[in-house]
């Protein structure tokens, strides 16, 4: 047995905003094996790209450990941090405002490689090669950020990103200001390259849609807590939370492929006061009596499966919600699941 | 309560630069009606951003010249001046940008951005004018509006960052507005909010929306039209509902194909294979023929946006026998 290549124990942000304090992401576990892709969902607010930020070392980290391809990654600093940094990289929501507007785009994707010491001619030769890999060809690669359409940026944030030969990306929401047709290009294109460059991904999206094609596993994510993890597969077609059974019914199609037609009421809380107990009880339609006092912890439902629901504990008679009348049957929501 | 329609005419954008120059629109006409919604749809790079610049006039006249006519109301929208069409940008005329990092000012609070528009525009005292810009916040879906109201953009996640932005856009009550990719960053739930608030605008208020995206359920979902374009010029033009379910022009049946599906477990989704040409390689004839499974040989002539019926149009010499035998329609596509 090999370690994980990412294991996540206890990571927790905090930002300041006024006087107060504001815990972004709370007690976050995750592990990550070579070659998986982990899809990390949840409503907008919940946490998914400070969590990227916390992993890539942008935000200070309140709280926590991060063990990352054999390095005490979260106490790294200065120059150790500088040396290993290649090793993670990030391809971000808006790559239009992430890229240096002064520069030519081939020069923006090269750069990595010259900071890593790259002679500039090898560097350029090398970013052009990644921008035909990506979709990007010819004289499109010599012009400036504002030149290029918003899907072409994003293709190069996505080169620049894959060039220094990482070991783990990030993509937060990298697909998602794409065409129909370029985000099918572009996720095909990032699982080829998973395969012929060993890569692990973590992939964070709210277009649950995409995840039968490139998660392996998925954490569900509500107010900077987990909620629910597990592979890909069993989550989706068979979710143990009922935020997660929301969610999923609020895919288009869902209901009529059978899954649960029960959306989640309201809004997501401010989680600068995030609500006691469990955090989802105001806007939880099954939520029983304990659950505005006491916080769920995480129960296995399988092996690799867990979810964090006092309804799934010990207390409740089955030990799944299937024979609850309150709850509906798993949602056969991915039909067609290939077996 | 009456509107405009904003028409457009043989619009052209042509970039130019020291490598030369890239035609990104060429001789797009389609109309928008008071009160309605046109979704205008096609890949990236397909023209659809420069379509939408052109009309609120922030091309940089330097480096691009914008051809053809626009018109909304009795407003020449192309032969504006510059501060003639900054005055129309603030009232009448308004745009969600892609990129919602770009439109906020990073120095104010959400709440001042949306609060000074108002004032502006309804020349209401400070005080009014904020209750008014906590409505519209939560009216977009901005979750506890008043205290969102101190913080700034880079204190906001994506997806609440693009709600702040498509508030100040509102927030001003255009007559028309040009909406770009506005809800990608959104969940599916504060999506469907958006595009309903977007449609009760224009229900109630006569705004009319050019709403252009990717997201071809989006468009089902609110749009009375669609546009779909392709490398620069529009290939079919029609009412949602036809185009959608029966798309003649294989470039749309083509995109509808291309929409992930929630049962495709490990399966490879569907590409157009190839890419939109680049305006210096342009192929011969139709644009789309070195992609197209359809292609035949009359596909080299150049091909005319020919109406089909009495509200659709579609630039390809096959449109009528693709109807016939169905390929066209999704059950041909796999
Ligand atoms: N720099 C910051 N200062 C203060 N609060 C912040 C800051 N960045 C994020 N937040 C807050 O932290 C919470 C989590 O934000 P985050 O950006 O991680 O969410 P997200 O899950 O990525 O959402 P989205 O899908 O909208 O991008 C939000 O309530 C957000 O407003
Ligand atoms: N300022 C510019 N100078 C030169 N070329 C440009 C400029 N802006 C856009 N282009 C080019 O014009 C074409 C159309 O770009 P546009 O931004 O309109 O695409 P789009 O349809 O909005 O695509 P996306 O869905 O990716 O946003 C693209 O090939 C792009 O590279
Ligand atoms: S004109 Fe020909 S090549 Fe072009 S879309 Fe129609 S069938 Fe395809
Ligand atoms: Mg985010
Ligand atoms: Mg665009």
């Amino acid at each position: 047995m090999t370690a994980p290549l990412l294991s996540v124990r206890g990571l927790t942000v905090d930002y300041r905003v006024g006087r107060g304090r504001l815990r972004a992401v709370d007690h976050v576990d995750l592990d990550l094996e070579q070659g998986e892709t982990l899809a990390v969902i949840g409503e907008s607010g919940s946490g998914k790209s400070t969590i990227a930020s916390a992993l890539l070392r942008l935000v200070p980290v309140a709280g926590g450990s991060v063990e990352f391809d054999g390095l005490d990654w979260a106490s790294l600093r200065g120059a150790a941090l500088r040396r290993e940094r290649h090793r993670m990289q990030f391809v971000p929501q808006d790559a239009g405002s992430s890229l240096d507007p002064r520069w030519r785009v081939r020069e923006s994707v090269a750069e990595p490689l010259v900071v890593a010491g790259k002679p500039l001619r090898q560097a350029r030769e090398q970013a052009g090669t990644m921008l035909d890999r990506v979709g990007l060809e010819g004289p499109l690669q010599e012009r400036f950020p504002h030149q290029l359409s918003g899907g072409q940026r994003q293709r190069v944030a996505i080169a620049r990103a894959l060039v220094s030969r990482p070991r783990l990306v990030i993509c937060d929401e990298a697909v998602s200001a794409l065409d129909v047709s370029l985000q099918a290009e572009i996720v095909n294109l990032l699982v080829e390259l998973r395969a012929e460059r060993d890569l692990t991904y973590v992939f964070i999206t709210h277009d649950i849609a995409l995840l039968p094609y490139v998660a392996d596993r998925v954490g569900v994510l509500y107010l900077g807590q987990v909620v629910e993890s597990g592979p890909a597969r069993d989550v989706l077609v068979d979710p143990q939370h009922p935020y997660t059974q929301g969610l999923l019914s609020s895919l288009p199609g869902a209901h009529a492929a059978g899954g649960a037609d029960r959306p989640v009421r309201g809004e997501i809380p401010d989680p600068a006061n995030p609500p006691t107990g469990c955090r989802f009880h105001p806007r939880c339609p099954v939520a029983v009596d304990g659950c505005p006092e006491f916080e769920p912890a995480a129960v296995a439902v399988s092996p690799a499966h867990s979810a964090a629901c006092h309804l799934l504990g010990p207390q409740s008679e089955t030990p799944g919600r299937t024979a609850d009348p309150l709850v509906p049957p798993p949602s056969s929501l991915l039909r067609k699941a290939r077996s | 309560m009456g509107g405009d329609d904003l028409v457009v005419d043989h619009l052209s954008v042509v970039f130019r630069s020291r490598t030369g120059t890239h035609a990104a629109v060429r001789d797009a006409s389609f109309e928008v009606g008071a009160g309605r919604m046109v979704g205008l749809v096609g890949e990236s790079g397909s023209g659809k951003t420069a379509t939408g610049l052109a009309l609120l006039g922030l091309h940089d006249p330097a480096t691009t010249t914008v051809g053809g006519r626009a018109r909304f109301g009795d407003v020449d929208l192309l032969g504006l001046s510059p501060a003639a069409a900054d005055r129309l940008r603030g009232s009448a005329v308004g745009m969600i940008f892609q990129d919602p990092m770009t439109a906020l000012n990073p120095l104010l609070t959400i709440g001042t951005q949306v609060s000074e528009t108002i004032r502006a525009h309804e020349g209401l005292d400070r005080r009014a004018a904020r209750d008014k810009a906590i409505e519209v916040l939560a009216r977009v879906g901005m979750p506890d509006p008043a205290g969102r109201y101190r913080r700034y953009p880079h204190e906001l996640s994506g997806g609440l960052r693009q709600r702040a932005m498509i508030a100040a856009a509102i927030a001003c009550r255009p007559r028309l507005l040009v909406a770009d990719e506005p809800t990608t960053a959104l969940d599916l739930t504060i999506q469907a909010q958006i595009l309903r608030l977007l449609r009760t605008l224009c229900d109630e208020e006569g705004m009319s929306v050019l709403l252009i995206t990717h997201d071809l359920g989006a468009v089902g979902a609110v749009c009375d039209d669609v546009v779909t374009m392709y490398a620069g010029e529009v290939v079919e033009i029609g009412p949602t509902t036809r185009v959608l379910d029966q798309p003649r022009h294989p470039y749309t049946a083509r995109l509808m194909a291309a929409r992930p599906r929630v049962d495709g477990w490990g399966e490879h989704l569907d590409v157009i294979p190839g890419r939109v040409p680049s305006p210096s390689a342009s192929p011969e004839g139709c644009l789309f023929r070195p992609r197209c499974r359809e292609a035949r040989d009359e596909c080299v002539e150049p091909q005319k946006l020919v109406a089909l019926g009495t509200s659709r149009s579609v630039r390809c010499v096959r449109a009528a026998d693709l109807h016939d035998s169905g390929v066209a329609a999704g059950a041909g596509i796999r």
